[in-house]
């Protein structure tokens, strides 16, 4: 099987296994998509995660009625567009695409955004189920000290004991082990991939990544995904021994992308790029999901460093290094309007890069997976003046 | 050699015609933008005014929103590049330009050569744009040409704290119920554009010369508001609507003449 093959059967086996889970009367629970997945499924207990079923929603423009039936029930449409969605969603269960099924518990950090621990409180009061929360404090500068590793740690703990107790699961660390090797071993795989665009040109155009990324944020701990990622790797490989691109012109201009894709925009975000030959090797989202650790202290250190979970100063260098890493000659900046986390700091951030890396800059205005809240005429004329910037700079 | 910028907005259609690159032939604005016969009827204007036919055009540049909709032209470039070229002709020491247009409002920055170096737009919102000042003077039942003079009689300052057009305009009909004069509505939304358009320039930074484009710039008194929020002289434009058109008749020009150059070699 071809990569995207394996990649679509994998996301279908994300769906059924929770399906036929549920129908074995095991417990399925619902999680935020940058909690450590490896404790649930040391524990064989069956993840969902809304966050990507919304931006799957908002995708196949399937979006749009979840957003009024939040809205009718009085969420206001300033909050989190993949929030509302699933609130929404929680409505009526009856998408004509792929549906979650209904959480036992719920497992939220905030390493993602305080939003999200509002939209699960929400959640276990309406389905009056657990919620295990776990604090990961917000680390404005350097790296998290001692102290607020242990403190994660004993979270952890007592989640794992709490979990073990609701599941009636035995807790064994050398499963855990096992899980972690997975975990390390497609995190290693998904780098090597995103590696493989620093090639010039790039074998892949940048927004197939964004597709692929789902797999590691639904399924980084399932061997399955270890076949997928093998197989994408050496297909792209393949590309560049003989010179060929996914990209579908050429690739003039390297660029990379700083925030949240806009999921329903996906196609419309593409064609003035493309027409304008841009193609995007790399961003920090890519990379948000495929965590690098050795052992369980390191795992933990990693949970605590997201970027999401880190202030300016750390997002100003990782964005330093990628343009650096991956030659480009600009970076685009989406500002998804209703993730405060993905653009609260961004004019501060293209201000940086601007003035301190020889990088032309562009803002885009738009929203992760609310469509009304993007206008092609605008991002077009943005992207055109952004590509007659490049070509001025290259005379 | 002749070449035709056309530069179609939301709201109007710009025509300049240029001779060798230099020399203005003819220009015409009409106010009718995008979707509409505007652009073509700009165009035959400033043929008949010029007296030239469409045939002795050597080529025809589009910029502004409805550029991709205009068939008769030879390419298309963006209208932040085209206020560029055009602001750099007229003003060499220009580093900041400030363009309030019917639906948008951009700042860009130049380098010494009259490059683009970078530049910021208004959001979604319609705030700061042309289009917020037509809304605000129909509330106000007067006419566009006539609010610069309105505002230069405000004698009390009001304020109007609403950024949102839609809000704005519930403020406005609030303040015209409190019986205050038309007068000061008006100096108050000038204000209002001024720091909101101001802000856009300071995030993005401002040097010196500081010059105004587009549509709004006619608006004298918003022109020395953003001056005062920006803390910088705001030199308006002599050409400020038709910038664009001129820019993208220049950049016409430069496209004609690179293209010899390439077939020469």
């Amino acid at each position: 099987m071809k990569a995207h093959q394996l990649y679509k059967q994998l996301t279908e086996d994300y769906y059924s296994q929770a399906e036929e889970a549920k129908k074995e009367g095991k417990l399925v629970g619902w999680a935020s998509s940058n909690f450590p997945c490896e404790i649930p499924e040391s524990l064989s207990l069956c993840i969902q995660y809304p966050e990507n079923h919304a931006a799957m929603l908002s995708s196949k423009k399937a979006a749009d009625k979840y957003f009024a039936l939040a809205e009718q029930k009085g969420y206001s449409n300033d909050l989190c567009s993949y929030a509302r969605i699933n609130l929404g969603y929680c409505e009526t269960f009856d998408s004509e695409q792929r549906n979650l099924v209904r959480p036992d518990f719920l497992l939220c950090s905030s390493n993602t955004c305080h939003q999200l621990i509002k939209w699960y409180e929400i959640l276990s009061l309406k389905f009056e189920i657990p919620l295990f929360i776990l604090d990961i404090p917000y680390q404005m500068k350097g790296t998290p000290d001692q102290n607020k590793l242990d403190y994660v740690k004993n979270q952890l703990d007592v989640i794992i004991k709490e979990l073990s107790f609701i599941s009636h699961q035995t807790f064994n660390q050398s499963k855990l082990d096992e899980v972690m090797e997975i975990c390390k071993e497609n995190a290693r795989l998904w780098h090597s991939i995103l590696d493989l665009a620093k090639n010039k040109p790039s074998p892949i155009n940048g927004f197939d990544l964004f597709v692929y990324m789902s797999a590691i944020v639904t399924m980084r701990s399932k061997k399955e995904t270890t076949v997928f990622l093998k197989k994408l790797k050496e297909e792209i490989e393949n590309k560049v021994e003989n010179k060929k691109t996914t990209y579908p012109g050429k690739e003039e201009y390297r660029v990379s992308f700083e925030g949240i894709c806009c999921w329903p925009c996906l196609y419309e975000f593409q064609i003035p790029l493309i027409n304008n030959h841009i193609n995007v090797v790399g961003g920090k989202y890519l990379d948000l999901f495929a965590l690098t650790y050795s052992d369980y202290p390191s795992l933990i250190q990693a949970y605590c460093s997201i970027p999401n979970s880190l202030g300016i100063e750390n997002a100003i260098k990782e964005s330093r290094e990628i343009v650096s890493e991956y030659q480009t000659d600009g970076v685009i900046f989406n500002l998804t309007r209703s993730c405060r986390i993905w653009c609260g700091y961004y004019f501060a951030l293209e201000r940086e890069i601007r003035n301190g890396c020889n990088q032309e800059t562009l803002l885009i205005d738009s929203d992760q997976a609310d469509r009304r809240n993007f206008a092609f005429a605008q991002y077009e004329t943005r992207v055109e003046a952004f590509s007659e910037m490049l070509s001025e700079k290259e005379q | 050699m002749i070449t035709l910028g056309i530069d179609i907005g939301s709201t109007t259609s710009k025509v300049v015609i240029l001779k060798d690159g230099q020399e203005i032939l003819a220009t015409s604005l009409l106010l009718i933008g995008t979707g509409t016969k505007g652009p073509v009827l700009a165009m035959n204007e400033a043929l008949m005014k010029s007296g030239l036919k469409r045939e002795d055009i050597d080529y025809i540049l589009a910029t502004g929103y409805g550029r991709k909709n205009f068939t008769l032209a030879d390419s298309q470039v963006s209208e932040l590049s085209c206020h560029a070229k055009g602001v750099n002709r007229m003003y060499p020491q220009a580093r900041t330009i400030i363009d309030i247009g019917g639906q948008d409002a951009k700042v860009i920055q130049l380098s010494e050569n009259g490059k683009m170096l970078s530049f910021q737009m208004n959001d979604k919102c319609a705030a700061g744009t042309g289009r917020f000042l037509s809304v605000m003077a129909k509330v106000l039942d007067i006419s566009l040409e006539d609010m610069d003079s309105y505002a230069h009689k405000s004698k009390k300052t009001v304020a109007l704290s609403s950024t949102c057009t839609v809000f704005a305009e519930s403020e406005v009909i609030s303040l015209l119920s409190d019986g205050i004069p038309t007068s000061d509505i008006v100096a108050a939304i000038d204000r209002s554009i001024a720091v909101r358009v101001g802000a856009l320039a300071l995030r993005l930074g401002i040097q010196d010369d500081v010059i105004m484009t587009g549509g709004v710039a006619r608006n004298s008194v918003i022109a020395e508001n953003i001056s005062t929020v920006i803390s910088k002289k705001v030199i308006v434009s002599e050409m400020a609507q038709l910038n664009g058109a001129f820019g993208a008749a220049i950049l016409a020009y430069e496209r004609v003449i690179k293209d010899e150059s390439s077939s020469a070699l």
